[in-house]
């Protein structure tokens, strides 16, 4: 299945623009593994929304899917 | 009476060692909920305008909420709030850790402190039972020396000391409050307040359960919470890396707070990042009461120089960045000891990071010389200069007594120019973040009631993209763009800055809670409902929200400050020095135009003033005298 990723480069936060790439993945695939797949960790990936949706590490994706990968520029 | 709380405030008038106990109405609970909101509320009424902050007429609240303490990962923040002696506005600082719950089991929602006492003296609640007690022997003593004795003294190993070091004793004016040596009341110096009060320590043990409306409610709720927690991308993030891991991504941002504000980047970030962090110097994490993100960090290291101990905790991004790229250290070891000395001698460590690049500054420019310090360099990137300079403030010693009363006081009495390095918002210096890079945040950072204070407001760069979407049940609708400040932002601001002050006045951890990190709104509200029993709604929590926001800003209009105080640092107007950002500014005319467009929204007039309509709005129209 085809899955759609955007992403920020360098999870740089301020002022980029996002990234878009496509990735073929087994079915039943999870957004854990698409992280793996893409070499992110989860200190790299910090908010992921799937089809607009905020998204949990264990959701199966689906043909077709959009996936979101934001970077953490926040503060305590 | 609602459950979540126990009804019950506690006054201590240290004075003439006397207290009584208020009962309020369960509409009074409902209206003003927690943190900040009671925390202004007892400062509007037993505070006299001009009083002077460390003076017994001063008054100390000491604030949990009305789910502080139900078991959620996160509701375990309390508010520790006073008239401010750095910023004479109002003041106030939250905290985690175990203290806010405890206080609750041992029978007390809050505690408002009036007087002073004869002499050193700490408070001591033990399941409903109070004592005031000698603290002779432990005024001049560390943080870490104070709560082994206390917990010696009342023979209670779980007892939970909020105390103040040897910097709140002798009134440094960016003190913090400690409790358990890692969790800290940071900002507009608290612990001055309790050292001008006389008060080494406040003391609490408890053993009440809460009760709440609905348990089995809320135990469903805690296990829907624990695996959304598990798989919930920004809390995993916390969890894995701490605050020390958006060091790394404020660099590749362009927006690390660099040599006093002067750049946003650091060539010696890789150095002083969650990779180095963690193969340098952490050992484990630590965790608050109940939290699962356990976003602590405990270091050590048995260097020579440099020491670290497993229990006076471990730098957080605000401490990389203060002791760090702010004054062009990269050495991570000398951060830690910097952070630990702070912790144990009782002051704020964004404040210290700041003054330190303040003297760097003026060094390099020539205002500040070797004869104004005794002979020692203060230069850029010298970590045992930060390291001197942090026990020098804690004893008020030569410079460090110039510098203990904050930035902006020090800059005034060094004069020759010193003002232009000296970067405050209504007299309270700035957390790690540079707003060049953030507009939102710049927002937030002028119109804190606190001065620029980075709880209380969000951070653009979450929000880009379909980021925007965690704020979407509050009505933002569009992506945000971290460098524009037009009507979106400012709307971005607007209803973002709710959701930032909810947390505050519920006593939630923004790590754990809405809108980013471990709630949803919609569960947020479950929870309220289930642990209070009010047929209550998202409306009700913003509205109560925004309350706490308005009196806050009733108490400093009602101290003098006008909106020529809603601004931002004079290096923030001029272009970023290089990095990805390089040349970005923030616009003064725009940004002026913003902070209208704020007070137009938040039915204020064109000095910021709330209007006679908002202050009925929202029940406070015994404001308008």
């Amino acid at each position: 299945m085809e899955i759609t990723v955007n992403f920020y480069p360098s999870h740089a936060g301020s002022g980029c623009e996002l990234q878009v790439r496509t990735v073929v993945l087994q079915e039943a695939t999870t957004i854990r593994d698409l992280l793996q797949e893409l070499s992110l960790k989860p200190t790299d990936a910090t908010a992921i929304f799937r089809n607009g949706e905020s998204a949990l590490y264990q959701e199966v994706l689906h043909q077709g899917d959009t996936v979101t990968v934001l970077p953490f520029v926040s503060g305590g | 009476m609602p459950f979540g709380c126990l009804g019950k405030i506690l006054h201590v008038n240290l004075t003439d060692a006397t207290w009584h106990l208020e009962e309020p109405s369960p509409e009074w609970y409902r209206t003003y909920m927690g943190g900040s909101a009671v925390g202004s509320y007892y400062l509007l009424k037993y505070i006299k305008p001009g009083v002077d902050p460390l003076s017994p007429e001063n008054v100390l609240v000491f604030a949990t909420s009305v789910v502080t303490g139900a078991p959620f990962s996160g509701f375990n923040r309390f508010t520790v709030a006073a008239k401010s002696p750095l910023t004479h506005c109002f003041g106030e600082a939250e905290a985690g850790g175990y203290f806010g719950p405890e206080l609750k089991f041992a029978g007390f929602d809050v505690i408002v402190v009036f007087g002073k006492a004869e002499k050193p003296t700490y408070l001591y609640i033990n399941d409903g039972q109070i004592e005031l007690k000698d603290a002779t022997k432990l005024w001049g003593r560390d943080n870490s020396e104070t709560l082994r004795l206390i917990a010696e003294e009342v023979g209670e190993k779980r007892v939970r000391v909020a105390s103040i070091g040897p910097a709140g004793e002798r009134l440094v004016r960016i003190a913090n409050i400690c409790n358990d040596m890692e969790h800290f009341n940071g900002r507009t110096g608290m612990g001055a307040v309790m050292g001008s009060k006389n008060l080494k320590a406040v003391a609490v043990r408890g053993t009440k359960p809460l009760e709440m409306a609905e348990p089995e409610k809320v135990k469903e709720i805690v296990q829907w919470h624990r695996t959304y927690l598990r798989g919930h991308p920004p809390a995993v993030f916390t969890s894995t890396a701490g605050t020390p891991g958006v060091l790394g991504n404020l660099q590749a941002s362009g927006i690390l707070p660099t040599r006093n504000f002067s750049d946003g980047v650091f060539e010696g970030a890789g150095k002083i990042n969650w990779a180095a962090y963690k193969e340098e110097i952490f050992k484990s994490k630590g965790t608050c009461w109940m939290c699962l993100v356990a976003c602590k960090r405990r270091v050590i290291s048995n260097d020579e120089k440099y020491p670290l101990n497993l229990k006076w905790g471990g730098p957080e991004y605000e401490a990389l960045g203060g002791l760090g790229s702010q004054i062009g250290n990269d050495n991570v070891k000398a951060i830690a000891r910097g952070n630990q000395l702070c912790n144990l001698l009782g002051v704020d460590v964004i404040s210290v990071g700041n003054l330190t690049a303040f003297v760097m500054e003026c060094f390099e420019h020539g205002i500040l010389t070797t004869a104004d310090t005794g002979g020692r360099e203060v230069r850029w990137g010298d970590e045992d200069a930060m390291l001197w300079l942090i026990e020098q403030i804690a004893a008020r010693n030569g410079i460090g007594d110039v510098l203990a009363d904050g930035v902006k006081v020090a800059a005034e009495r060094i004069g020759k120019g010193a003002e232009a390095y000296a970067f405050h918002i209504k007299g309270n210096d700035l957390p790690m973040h540079d707003g060049r890079g953030k507009t939102g945040t710049a927002l937030g950072f002028a119109l804190s009631a606190t001065g620029a204070d980075h709880v209380e407001t969000p951070h653009d760069p979450m929000f880009q993209g379909e980021g925007y979407k965690f704020l979407a049940p509050l009505g933002l609708l569009e992506p945000v763009k971290p460098l524009e400040i037009d009507a979106a932002k400012v709307r971005f601001f607007f209803l973002g800055q709710k959701a930032w002050a909810t947390n505050n006045l519920l006593g939630l951890c923004n790590f754990a809670s809405v809108p980013i990190h471990g709630l949803t709104f919609e569960k947020l509200i479950e929870i309220v409902k289930a642990v209070t029993g009010w047929n209550t709604s998202l409306h009700e929590v913003l509205t109560a929200a925004e309350r706490s926001l308005v009196m806050a800003r009733m108490f400093n209009i009602r101290e003098g400050v006008g909106p020529e105080e809603d601004r931002v640092i004079r290096r923030w107007h001029e272009p970023l020095a290089s990095g990805p950002l390089k040349g970005q500014k923030i616009d003064e005319k725009k940004f002026k135009e913003a902070i209208q467009l704020y007070y137009e929204m938040s039915g204020w007039d064109e000095q910021g003033k709330p209007r006679r309509g908002k202050l009925v709005e929202l029940n406070l129209e015994y404001l308008l005298n």
